[in-house]
């Protein structure tokens, strides 16, 4: 796996952990656990990832698992903070900061972190069919009257000529003081 | 047949070959001292054997400031946990001996520092270095030097040890990791030693030997990555010229 090489933290000698991260100082005598996440990105301070014990080495990969689910989360709010670029969803957006703080508490693992960012993902896209469904609706709510008044013009219109057509009685008919009449009337 | 006689923790009756430097730290560590020697020279022996009453903290286990003045704070039955209150604590306290092991391995930083300043001028303070730190930040105090082991001296600790638990090893084993290991060609380690003898002793039970012979030193040694020999070449050599 990893062939890097590292110092021995007490007397600077060349140290080749093998595949567990376990390496054998031959100046010393010792056997040190090397932090392989550390060794692979690049590290040079060897007195912060080289470890004499096992249970000390347990006790740093415990921060290397936090770091890795807060860039996984990370990544995760990226992607959602891209669909979220509208400023419309300010709303949403607020949300998503308690949220993001939320998952933080929640989450311990990396599965569970992504679980809890794809839930926040559907969380937001709910939130902003919820606010564009309050948008239509204030919409209808404001234009409605307008159209209902135009509608009922149309229809009393329609339904003069059909009257005019069928109910009307025959002495009725096609008699012209009928428009004399209506034309006298308000 | 008793393997706990090559462990790190078999604290050996006596520090042979270091007799005098027993005494000699038991009056430098009324005013501090600074231990300087390579690894496996018998640092921590000499700590223990010298100043069996004093609180030791081993670097390498808690490197921190904080982590060490827990463990200072444990040990000496303070109430706080935290570094400041500590510090606060420690210069009200009657003088103790406390002994920094592996100061090596410890985050030297500026609360490090400012923590072994305190307990230097409070109490007394022993450091135990390996050369390479002797100039570092917080290492200050009358040094104490611990030179590495001639092949002769490793002879006789290793006899020592194979008596005391009645293992089986030839004579002709012990000389052949006395004079691979024996300083100026080798580290001059004890640790290291007792690790090839250790090793030595496994492959011997394992391939139903009688008793440890040259041949299962050599395979301990090429096993340990110690048969070419090529670290001691340089920086042993250098560090061997030092002392």
């Amino acid at each position: 796996m990893s062939k890097g090489v590292v110092r021995c933290p007490k007397c600077g000698s060349q140290l080749v952990p093998d595949d567990k991260g376990r390496a054998f100082c031959v100046a010393c005598g010792k056997e040190y656990y090397v932090c392989l996440e550390c060794l692979k990105a690049g590290r040079t301070d060897y007195e912060s990832f080289v470890f004499s014990s096992v249970r000390a080495l347990a006790g740093h990969m415990r921060s290397h698992r936090f770091s890795k689910d807060n860039r996984a989360l990370e990544n995760a709010f990226s992607i959602v903070g891209a669909v979220l670029s509208s400023p419309m969803n300010r709303e949403a957006e607020r949300m998503l900061s308690i949220a993001k703080k939320l998952s933080g508490c929640l989450a311990s693992t990396n599965t569970e972190c992504l679980l809890v960012a794809l839930s926040l993902a559907q969380l937001v896209v709910l939130t902003r069919i919820y606010f564009k469904l309050e948008e239509v609706e204030l919409l209808l709510r404001t234009t409605a009257p307008l159209h209902l008044r135009g509608e009922a013009r149309s229809n009393l219109v329609v339904d003069d000529e059909v009257s005019a057509s069928i109910d009307l009685p025959s002495f009725v008919r096609g008699n012209p003081w009928v428009e004399v009449l209506s034309g006298r009337r308000g | 047949m008793s393997l706990s006689v090559l462990s790190e923790d078999w604290l050996p009756p006596r520090l042979r070959y270091r007799e005098a430097k027993v005494q000699e730290l038991r009056e430098l560590a009324v005013e501090g001292a600074v231990i300087v020697g390579p690894s496996g020279v018998g640092k921590s022996t000499l700590v223990r054997m010298a100043l069996p009453e004093a609180i030791t903290i081993d670097c390498g286990s808690a490197r921190t400031a904080a982590s060490i003045a827990a463990r200072i704070s444990m040990a000496m039955g303070l109430r706080s946990r935290r570094l400041g209150d500590v510090l606060r604590e420690l210069r009200e306290r009657p003088p103790h001996t406390i002994v920094l092991d592996d100061y090596t391995l410890a985050r030297r930083n500026r609360s490090t520092v400012s923590l072994v300043r305190v307990l230097a001028n409070y109490h007394r303070l022993v450091l135990v270095v390996h050369p390479h730190a002797l100039n570092s930040p917080g290492v200050f105090g009358t040094v104490l030097r611990m030179p590495p082991y001639t092949p002769r001296e490793l002879q006789g600790i290793l006899e020592d040890r194979v008596v005391e638990g009645e293992l089986p090893v030839s004579e002709e084993a012990i000389a052949a990791v006395s004079s691979a290991l024996g300083s100026p060609q080798g580290p001059g380690s004890a640790r290291l030693a007792l690790t090839v003898l250790r090793e030595a002793l496994r492959l011997c039970l394992r391939s139903g030997d009688r008793e440890v012979t040259p041949k299962h030193v050599a395979q301990a040694l090429a096993l340990l990555g110690l048969g070419v020999s090529p670290v001691f070449s340089g920086s042993h050599k250098k560090l061997c010229t030092l002392l």
